[in-house]
């Protein structure tokens, strides 16, 4: 389990992240959003280890983050990034074996899974094309498949594997979008642990077991996504006016967004609302 | 995307299902052999031509078996095999450099000469020629011409130590700063040399000339035992780094999210780079080209991982240097050219002809 305990961030004077406890269970899709700045992708990089925190400490597995050896880590959680950019001419195939640089397992073994995330990707007769001619949207698909391979290739039980998605679905068309958060959905129902940034409400709405909404470095409100998308919080949080429609058939609001936010909302203390007045 | 021209890019040899390791064990076995064929045939060329046959016989060591050692058996021995070595170590830990850079920065056009790791064991050499032997030292009896290699490989090694330094905060080393400070340093570096030059006199002028253009002539075995023991433990140590590299090619904190020490890795890199260029610049002078046109060609038949890369890197690194030295010596025997100016003629179009036509594939 990951475990943020009063952890914060500041760079310099600006504080990224207030100081925050939070634990992350696996078996549950943890959606993070907020606007651009609110502090998803520095909680992201406190949980990768990337950056250490300001104050406080993050845990995994009841253990300091910084006690744990990189390639101990490395078997146990993997993270997409936002995008990848190569400067040097690998194939398909050759990208997704990264993943598998933390594994002990034999070649022939790596063989079968670099094929089978591939194919789980959709990109199955793509393995031996250049990464660098694919377009961004299947080179981002090829890094899940990398990132599939790194945690498929662990002996650890699921409940102590996570994977972390920080804005995982931002240069995907939306079939490949549903298709990724639903290899998301199925990691969670088998026991892993998913934290992801997002962009996309619906498919936070949709997806999320938990969302973290976030206002400059702060955490607005920490619940389910039924609850979490109030009108209210996310007028604050965005410093828009949404309309939430419930269908009616059990399935989650759909949120659409009306204009900016109106002048008497707490939201519009925030950038949006100064660059309107 | 312009799709013309990046199918002009496809690897020369992609096996179908995108895993080259078969392909580059292949290429590892070839390049050995031409590897061996080079070498012999570096014995054999030269202003006096000698039968392969002989060199065969020499090697073996039958034909100074019964009289006086032949002028054949002496020219083998004594100038052509430890220019020969010499040749092959420093073309194998200048390839090397260059893969082992481009990796680190993640730029296919870096080079040992761009971050300013030659010009600093060269400004450690000019200022050995020109100021000759320091005062403390001067009761040791060391001369100037054995003073160089040492003088050389301190310099690579300060400046990289330097540039690491710059370029290090807490823990972390930025590629960029690091970039940009090798280019600053390689640039007050060539100052300092002009500034060296500028009151040299003008049989310093000939030396500093010659050494600046990078030549192989003047091998012997003392100065081969003196790099050896820099180069071999660097080209070792690339064993242990090719992991790492190929992981930091996802770029810094992927690397550490697939499991990569990011900070030794690059410790370790940076060392090697230092130990290879310090001491090939010590002996053989600056000599440019080969750490970029090699690594270039070969990631074009057997692709970018370090682990095949690497080797493959050495081994043509160490073909191509002993060719162009072979050109050296007999386009213009007796004489010969600096061998920097054959790697120069042969790698400038080389690398100009890589820069147009990667334009379109750089932003991909």
């Amino acid at each position: 389990m990951f475990e943020l305990k009063s952890t914060s961030l500041n760079y310099g004077d600006t504080t990224a992240l207030w100081p925050y406890s939070r634990q992350f269970k696996p078996g549950r899709i943890t959606v993070l959003v907020g606007a651009n700045g609110a502090g998803k992708t520095t909680i992201m990089s406190l949980l990768t280890g990337e950056r250490t925190p300001s104050t406080g400490a993050v845990f995994f597995q009841n253990r300091n983050l910084n006690t744990w050896k990189v390639h101990e880590i490395a078997q146990r959680r993997a993270v997409l990034p936002q995008r990848t950019h190569l400067s040097f001419p690998f194939t398909v195939y050759e990208v997704v074996g990264l993943g598998l640089m933390a594994s002990t397992r034999p070649p022939y073994e790596r063989k079968r899974l670099i094929g089978e995330m591939l194919a789980r990707v959709g990109l199955a007769d793509h393995r031996s094309r250049l990464y660098q001619q694919l377009s961004g949207g299947e080179q981002q698909r090829v890094q899940l498949a990398r990132v599939l391979c790194q945690l498929e290739a662990s002996d650890e039980p699921p409940k102590d594997r996570y994977l972390l998605l920080d804005e995982p679905v931002t240069s995907l068309d939306i079939r490949h979008q549903i298709s990724t958060m639903e290899i998301a959905r199925s990691y969670a129902s088998q026991g892993l642990g998913v934290i992801a940034v997002l962009h996309d409400l619906n498919l936070a709405a949709h997806y999320a077991d938990e969302v973290i909404v976030m206002r400059e470095g702060r955490v607005l409100t920490d619940c389910p996504p039924a609850y979490a998308f109030d009108p209210d919080i996310i007028e604050e949080a965005f410093g828009v006016r949404p309309e939430i429609v419930d269908r009616g058939d059990g399935l989650m609001p759909f949120i659409s967004v009306l204009g900016p936010a109106s002048p008497d909302m707490p939201g519009t203390h925030g950038t949006s609302g100064q660059a309107r007045n | 995307m312009p799709s013309g021209s990046v199918k002009a890019t496809l690897p020369l040899m992609l096996r179908g299902d995108g895993d080259r390791q078969e392909v580059s064990a292949i290429v590892l076995i070839a390049l050995g052999g031409l590897f061996l064929l080079v070498c012999l045939a570096s014995l054999a060329v030269g202003p006096v031509p000698i039968p392969l046959s002989e060199v065969l016989l020499i090697l073996i060591g039958t034909e100074s078996g019964q009289s006086a050692v032949s002028a054949s058996e002496l020219v083998v021995r004594d100038i052509r095999a430890p220019r020969t070595v010499m040749g092959a170590l420093v073309g194998a830990a200048l390839a090397a450099s260059g893969a082992t850079l481009q990796s680190l920065f993640r730029n296919p056009l870096a080079d040992p000469g761009l971050v300013g790791v030659s010009a600093g064991a060269a400004l450690a050499a000019v200022t050995v020629i020109v100021l000759g032997v320091p005062p403390i030292l001067l009761n040791t009896g060391i001369t100037t011409f054995e003073l160089l290699p040492p003088a050389a490989f301190i310099g690579g090694l300060l400046t990289t130590v330097l540039l690491y330094a710059i370029a290090t905060r807490q823990g972390r080393t930025s590629t960029a700063t690091m970039l940009l400070a090798g280019i600053a340093i390689a640039a007050l570096a060539s100052a300092l040399t002009g500034v060296l030059v500028f009151i040299s006199t003008d049989q310093q002028l000939r030396d500093l000339t010659f050494w600046s253009l990078g030549s192989l002539a003047g091998a012997t075995w003392y100065k081969c035992a003196a790099i050896v023991a820099f180069i071999f433990p660097a080209l070792l140590m690339s064993r242990f780094v090719a992991n790492g590299l190929n992981g930091l090619l996802l770029g810094e904190s992927q690397a550490l999210h697939i499991g990569i020490q990011v900070q030794r890795t690059k410790i370790l890199a940076v060392l090697l780079v230092a130990l290879a260029v310090g001491a090939s610049v010590a002996v053989s002078g600056i000599i440019g080209f080969v750490g970029i046109v090699v690594p270039h060609i070969l990631r074009l038949i057997i692709g970018p991982d370090n682990r095949f890369l690497l080797p493959a890197c050495m081994l043509l690194g160490a073909v191509l240097l002993l060719s162009a030295d072979m050109i050296a010596r007999v386009v213009v025997a007796p004489a010969e050219l600096p061998i920097g100016i054959v790697t120069a003629v042969l790698g400038g179009p080389f690398f100009l002809w890589l820069l147009l036509r990667q334009r379109g594939l750089v932003d991909v």
